[in-house]
């Protein structure tokens, strides 16, 4: 991989994969860069190996993703704990990111089909028709996948949260 | 509160210098073949610390300068590129302009003046070339590259923009061609010159249609890579075996032309009205001919077999 194309593909992906992350962590800046800037040094790593992939950023973006949840599992992430305040450093995980980053992680809890079906549909934006074309389904399936994967995703928040109303 | 899903523009920007430090940092501690890459790394970093201790703030920002200027000289490189052309083309218009009316009174034949028109319509192409050249710069801070899978930049395809009009450049070479031989296919009927003139601008003729239709097998390569239908190493194949069959039809077309030459050169030979050491220079240049014909087909081989 040459330096030129490694800047290209960087200045490419970069817009679309802070966005990506950035929905996932509900807007939280500090945690947004430093998914993205880890994304992008392991790709580094990865790629001098091997070959840069077809599609880069969806390699990024699934490598992205699976830093939030290994975050998320490490510091074992817990719901009754509130919002993280860290006075030193200065910064602080709003309510509104905490909710975003407890539905993010309840999300990945629920298995893939249901996982996939409900970034697709809330961070992503797509319509029923293009998940049902993307997925190999019909879109009566997926109509029926998204009702069971929110039943599910309920049942695994607090109800402050499910609700739509603030924690405690 | 508003969220926002874009990145802050310090933030893409400073990630930008670090990877791109981090990507020449790695490159430079490669481990050579055959070593074992672990402890050879662990030795650099050792020594490494010697050195960030002591100077990798100014070694940074010693780097940082030296991108920021590379990227301003590049620029400054393809505007004076733009400025040189955008002068050039308006002297060749004025040429053409001046020489338009020439023509008009009979001060010049038609021909010349086709020739200076020819060249003005060429400098506009060129100064095409040089803007998309200047666009891309611009966008990337590199010399623009154009190999045919070169990445797109910012969703633009400035190989296949490039390969466009050079495609048209030489469309208005083939039509100047075909103009000529049309002037002199006139002039061979009045007998005012011999038909050996207009045998020659035939193989030219061959020649420009097949630059055509080489680069018209670019462009269609190039955007079956930008599609993501081939990867990068069958682009560079590709693209050597369309030059490898263009040179090969131009060199069968220049052999034929030589062939032909030959037999009619003979005939005035027999007649007593040129000398032999005419008829000898053209047999010379058929051997030429065929030599570059042998050569072109070697080079067809070795593709096939290689891809």
């Amino acid at each position: 991989m040459l330096e030129q194309q490694w800047l290209t593909i960087y200045r490419e992906t970069v817009h679309p994969l802070y966005g990506y992350m950035a929905k996932r962590t509900g807007g939280n800046q500090a945690l947004t860069e430093d998914i993205v800037q880890e994304s992008y040094l392991r790709a580094l790593d990865n790629w001098k190996l091997k070959t840069v992939p077809d599609t880069p950023l969806a390699w990024l973006k699934r490598v992205a993703r699976n830093i939030l949840i290994d975050y998320l599992r490490q510091k074992r992430w817990d719901v009754k704990a509130g919002p993280d305040f860290d006075p030193d450093s200065g910064s602080r995980t709003s309510e509104d990111e905490f909710e975003s980053l407890e539905i993010f992680l309840a999300i990945t809890s629920l298995g893939k089909k249901k996982a996939r079906i409900l970034e697709a549909f809330y961070y992503e934006g797509l319509s029923v028709r293009e998940i049902a074309k993307e997925m190999g389904f019909s879109e009566r399936a997926v109509e029926g996948l998204l009702r069971r994967a929110r039943q599910s995703l309920k049942s695994l928040l607090p109800k402050s949260t499910s609700d739509g109303g603030q924690h405690d | 509160m508003t969220k926002t899903y874009e990145p802050d523009s310090r933030f893409v920007e400073r990630l930008e210098w670090q990877l791109a430090s981090e990507y020449r940092r790695t490159n430079r501690l490669k481990p050579a073949a055959g070593k074992v890459a672990v402890p050879r790394r662990m030795v650099v970093a050792t020594l490494l610390v010697g050195v960030l201790l002591t100077g990798v703030a100014v070694i940074k920002a010693a780097e940082y300068i030296k991108d920021s200027w590379r990227k301003k000289i590049e620029v400054a490189r393809v505007e004076t590129e733009v400025n040189l052309r955008k002068a050039r083309l308006e002297l060749t218009r004025e040429e053409a302009s001046a020489a338009k009316t020439r023509f008009s009174i009979g001060l010049i034949q038609e021909e010349e003046y086709q020739v200076i028109k020819l060249a003005a319509d060429k400098a506009a192409l060129d100064l095409e070339i040089s803007l998309l050249n200047q666009d891309e710069a611009k966008a990337t801070g590199e010399t623009p590259r154009n190999e045919l899978y070169a990445p797109v930049v910012g969703g633009r395809d400035f190989v296949s923009e490039r390969l466009k009009i050079e495609r048209r450049e030489l469309e208005l070479d083939l039509a100047a061609l075909k103009s000529s031989a049309g002037r002199l296919e006139r002039m061979v009927k009045m007998g005012l010159v011999s038909a050996d003139e207009l045998d020659q601008v035939q193989p030219q003729i061959g020649s420009q249609s097949a630059m055509i239709d080489k680069a018209q097998r670019r462009l269609e390569l190039r955007s079956r890579f930008v599609a993501g239908k081939i990867p990068a190493r069958e682009v560079e194949i590709s693209d050597r075996i369309i030059a490898a069959e263009s040179n090969l039809a131009r060199a069968q077309n220049l052999f034929e032309a030589q062939k032909k030459r030959l037999a009619w050169m003979q005939d005035r030979e027999a007649l007593g009205l040129i000398s032999k050491s005419w008829v000898q220079q053209v047999r010379y240049g058929l051997d030429e001919a065929q030599a570059e014909l042998s050569l072109a087909a070697l080079e067809m081989d070795v593709l096939k077999k290689v891809k």
